[in-house]
Order: structure tokens, then sequence, then C-alpha cells
């Protein structure tokens, strides 16, 4: 009954896009988004209708958030498809001899809210936390950033300004020295003599 | 009593150019300039609003580079918003946004010089004005610096022409300062002050010769290059050529087009190239500036994809085709005949419009302006010629600033502004 498994494996991994945890006797662990999925593989030559439901209250003990049972077309006959939806437990018909297009799901999972609910705020508080820490050390640095940078503009500003000032102070005493080519100059000679 | 020393140290010279401002105390060793220009605060988005200093938001327009550059991008209509107030160095009287945007420029010049010392009395503004302001601009340039005196400490203003500044920079007494701008060329007749019935102006300058570059580059292919004054300012630079002589320029550069092809980088991936048959061209963007009188330069005219004209800005015509040579000849013969060969004998030409060089190897038909303008002179008046002295200033952008500064300093206090002469301090306290 490996086959059927396999298909199993490939239609919730490929075409429902979960993602494969593990195998725990009949049960088949998936992870859809925080969410996990258990399908029962529940495989066999000849089916009995209490082992059936056997196998569903088993499959509803399970702490996940849908439920599938998996069988063979011959298990059709023992389905109560009433009870199924009341429970919330999904159908997969699994028929080895059409391939991989053989695998069905005949009737959809409802989520449970109690353990989805469950998973999802430890979970939830989980990434909320990583995410806000990355974002506080995310802005610390950019802050941390900004702040450098703003002190280094005002150190080297006022390094700047010190150096101009030293750079100014010195030709202050000998403040004749633009005056001299001005005095020089003829214009001012003849403006002077205006009066 | 004002010394000489608070003279030395608080003479504050402005010089309203067309393109730029330049301004600074007369202890600075070069001025500070910013674009005469400036961005009205109109039509803003709301959240724009809030962004801005609510100081600035209520004088409504910003001036300064920098400043402008940081809301152009805020403001949707720039057309209408980006104010530049000097045409050929002229407000007109009634362009109130004009006016505004120079006195911010004024308040911004001066905002940046605070003084803190005790005996501070007050700035002596020089102001440099263009050759053809009419008298209503000095009027309101001593208004402008009135309403001013309530922020800022001025004691006194005075305004001078721009060429009687170059001259003053130059140390030059006796000469005629040819200005050669963007938008006009000034010819100003000098003899210990401005001769103003000497003055001729031509509507022509550095903006003929990036219009005849833009047609140039339309008829090699590149109109799209040629919508951008900026490429078009590059690839004049880069190309432009002063022949010694057109026709003999344009005759060696068919025979020899390979010695004339020339490539222009603007961009790591635009590049201008002058093929064989344009390179003749590049001696067009150089003689407009100096003579526009040419079949090769006409025929541009003709298809009316050149502007050549004369103008009227108050009160003085501005000649679209008159040569360099002839203007100069044209504005000896109205200063007494008595000055004229002392006056002739210095001739200092200044301004971007001048601004050629001579690439190595083509000396034999390409010139630079002082050359070109000899030629021009032996060739209409051989005797004139051999009396005049031509020469570039040094320092084109500062000259004039640095010439109003030393006028500031000179000038006498006690000589008070007359309308008539144009000359004195107009004294802000006494007035107001």
């Amino acid at each position: 009954m490996e086959f059927p498994k396999a298909l199993l494996i490939r239609f919730f991994t490929e075409t429902m896009g979960l993602k494969y945890l593990k195998e725990e006797g009949d049960f088949l662990w998936f992870e859809e988004g925080l969410n996990k999925v258990v399908v029962a593989a529940y495989f066999r030559d000849i089916y009995e209708e209490a082992e059936l439901y056997k196998q569903v209250g088993a499959l509803l003990a399970q702490d996940a958030a849908k439920t599938y049972l998996a069988a063979l077309p011959e298990a059709l006959a023992f389905v109560d498809v009433r009870f199924f939806k009341n429970h919330g437990v999904g159908l997969v018909v699994v028929d080895p001899s059409r391939g991989a297009e053989g695998v069905e799901i005949k009737i959809y999972a409802k989520p449970r809210q109690a353990s989805a609910s469950q998973v999802d705020v430890s979970k939830i508080a989980e990434s909320l936390k990583a995410a806000l820490s990355a974002r506080i050390d995310e802005e610390l640095k950019r802050l941390e950033k900004s702040l450098f940078e703003k002190v280094k503009a005002y150190v080297d500003q006022r390094l700047e300004e010190l150096r101009r000032r030293q750079e100014v102070k010195p030709p202050e005493p000998q403040q004749a020295r633009p005056a001299g080519p001005i005095v020089d100059n003829e214009w001012v000679r003849i403006l002077r003599s205006k009066t | 009593m004002i010394s000489d020393a608070y003279r030395l140290k608080y003479t504050f010279g402005i010089d309203y150019g067309t393109s730029y401002v330049k301004y600074g105390p007369i202890t600075l060793s070069e001025p500070k300039m910013t674009q005469t220009r400036g961005l009205f605060l109109r039509d803003l988005p709301e959240s724009v609003k809030m962004r801005i200093p609510p100081e600035v938001l209520s004088r409504g327009l910003v001036v300064g580079d920098e400043e402008v550059r940081k809301y152009l991008s805020s403001v949707r209509d720039v057309q209408r918003n980006l104010k530049y107030p000097l045409k050929d160095g002229v407000a007109r009287r009634d362009d109130e946004d004009a006016w505004k945007v120079l006195k911010e420029l004024t308040r911004y010049a001066l905002a940046q010089f605070p003084v803190s010392d005790p005996d501070f009395r007050g700035w002596l503004v020089s102001v440099a004005l263009s050759a053809l302001a009419p008298d209503y601009m000095y009027k309101s340039i001593f208004e402008l610096f009135a309403e001013l005196s309530a922020e800022f400490n001025i004691m006194a203003v005075t305004v001078l022409p721009q060429p009687l500044a170059v001259a003053i920079a130059e140390n030059a007494v006796n000469c005629i300062i040819v200005e050669g701008g963007h938008g006009n060329i000034q010819v100003a007749p000098i003899s210990f002050a401005f001769i103003r019935e000497g003055l001729v102006a031509l509507n022509r300058g550095g903006a003929e010769a990036n219009a005849i570059t833009r047609e140039i580059l339309k008829d090699m292919g590149y109109s799209d290059i040629a919508r951008e004054e900026y490429a078009v300012e590059v690839v004049k630079r880069a190309v432009g050529l002063v022949p010694r002589n057109l026709k003999e320029a344009v005759r060696a550069a068919k025979s020899n087009p390979d010695k004339f092809v020339t490539k222009v980088r603007l961009s790591p991936v635009v590049e201008v190239e002058f093929p064989r048959e344009y390179a003749w061209t590049r001696f067009l963007i150089g003689e407009i500036v100096f003579d526009p009188n040419h079949e090769e330069i006409k025929s541009y005219i003709e298809q009316s994809r050149l502007r050549i004209e004369n103008a009227v800005v108050g009160d003085v015509t501005l000649y679209g085709e008159m040569d360099v040579a002839s203007a100069i000849i044209t504005s000896l013969r109205n200063v007494s005949v008595e000055i004229q060969e002392r006056v002739a004998s210095n001739v200092i030409l200044s301004g971007g419009a001048f601004n050629w060089r001579v690439p190595p190897g083509m000396e034999d038909v390409a010139a630079d302006s002082v050359t070109r303008l000899m030629i021009a002179l032996q060739e209409k008046n051989p005797v004139l010629a051999s009396k005049v002295n031509i020469r570039l200033v040094s320092e084109p952008q500062y000259s004039v600033w640095r010439g109003a500064v030393i006028y500031g300093y000179a000038l006498p206090l006690s000589l008070e502004w007359s309308d008539a002469s144009k000359e004195g301090w107009y004294y802000i306290k006494k007035s107001t």
C-alpha cells in the first residue's frame, strides 16, 4: 500500500501546495501556512464499516487544523457523507489504477477552530515578536546612522568654521593688504577729489 | 566721522548681472555669487506648504541657487513661477515680480554678512547696474534699500554703471570698455568718468552664438540635442572658432575639412560630431558675435532661423547688425575730439561673449577676441588701429564687483546723490 500513499503525498504537496512534514503510523502530517493538516491513509484490501469509523475517531483526536481520511474507492460504500461533513472531516479517494490523476477530494475538511486558533496564537505571537524585533533593530540602526551623520556634519562644519577663522585671522591685523591695491588705484584719487 | 579704516571694512558691493548677482563686503578677495532668479511659491499643494518654514512661506518667494533648487520640484507651474528679473540688465518699471525678486536677492546677500561689531554704523552699499539701466531703476534701487534698512543697518547707497566699475577694477582712467554679455554688447567710453553720450549697445552677444550653434546642430541631424540650452552652450564653447577673416577661414576649412572635423562628448552616452561637410560652420559660431554681416550668416536670417534686429531698452537703441569695430568707432565719435585718442588707446574687453580660444595648429585661420577685434579695426580704420591697445580683463566674472567696492570706498561721503550727475551717496536714514 505504499503506492497510494505516495500518490497521496504527491497530491497534497504538488496539487494542494501543502508542505509535507512527517509520517506517523497511518497518519501523514502536512503544513498549510501556519496550520497543520493530518491525513489518515486508510488503505485496505477489505474495508469494514466499524473499523473505518474507528479510524475517523482516531483522526478527530489528532491536534490538527484540518483532518482528511484517505481511502480506496472501495471504502465509499461505507461512507456516511453527513457524518463526515458534520465532523468537518474531509474525504480523499485514491484510485491507484489511474495513477497521479486518481486522487480526488470528495469532501473538503472544515478548519477546526480550537486547534487552529491554538496554533495560530503561539505562532503569530512568535512571528510578530520576530518581525517587531527586526523592525526595532532596523530603526535603531537607521537612527544611529542618522545621528552619526548629523554629529559628523556638525563637527565637520565647526571644524571648517574654525579652519576658516584661522585662515581669515592672519590677514586681519594686516588689513592694509587689500587696501594696498585699492589705495594705489588712480580712481580713488580721482573720486576723492570730487566734493 | 567715518574713517577710511571703517570704509575698508564696511563697504558692500553688489553687481546685479543678468545671469548672476555678485555680492559681498570689500574685505572678501572674491565675491559670492548667486543666480539672478527667484522662485515664487504659488500654486503649492497643501502637503508641500506644511514643509516650508513659515517665514519663507509668508514672503512667498525664494532665491539662492540651493534654495531655489530645493523648492523647484514642489512648484507646479515652474515656467510661470521661476522669475528671471533682469533682461539686458534691466528690470521693467511695472514688473512687480521682478522687483520682488531683486529685493529678495538683496536681502539674501546682506543676510549672509551679519555684523556684531559695536562700532558698526551701517553698510555703505555700492551697486553696479547695467549701463542701459534707465533712471527709474536707480530710483527703485534706492527705494529697495530704504525698505530693507528696517532689517539691515544701511547707512548709504550709491549706484554706478557696470562699465565704469570694470574700468575702476582695471585701474584704467581713459579707456573704452567693451562688455560682451549673453544678451548684448555694450561699448562704453570712459575718461575720468563714464561718458554716457558715447554708449553704443549691440543687440547681440553670447545668445546669438548659441542660436547659430543650435541651427547648425539641427542641420547636422542633432535636433534633439539642439533643444537643450545647456548642450548647445557646451557645443558652442567646445567647437566655436573666431576666424581671422571669415571668407579665408571658410575656404581653408572647405579645402581641408579633415583639419577642422571635431567631436564633442556631452555625456557618457551622447557625442556630437562635426563631419567634414559642416566643419567650416565652426567659424560662424564665433564670427556672429563680432560681425553678422556675411552671406553665410545672412542666409540663416533670411530663412527666419535667426533673428538679429534692433531693440530699444530704456532710452538706448541696441543695434542688431552693427559689427563690434564699427560700434567702437561710433562710440568714439560721440566723445570730445580732444580726448578721443586718449580714450581709444586703451580698449578693454570683458564678459563671457569674448571668451574664445584658438586650438593649437589653427593659428593661421582662427584668432582670439583681442586679435579678431584688432584685425577688424585695421580694416575699418588703419589710423585708429595703429593707436589702439586692446586687452582682456584679468577677472571677467568679478571685475564689476571689484570696481564697485573700490568706488564705494573712494566716493566722498560728503557727495550726496544727484539725479542729474548720477553720482553720490543716497543716505537712507535722512530720506526715510
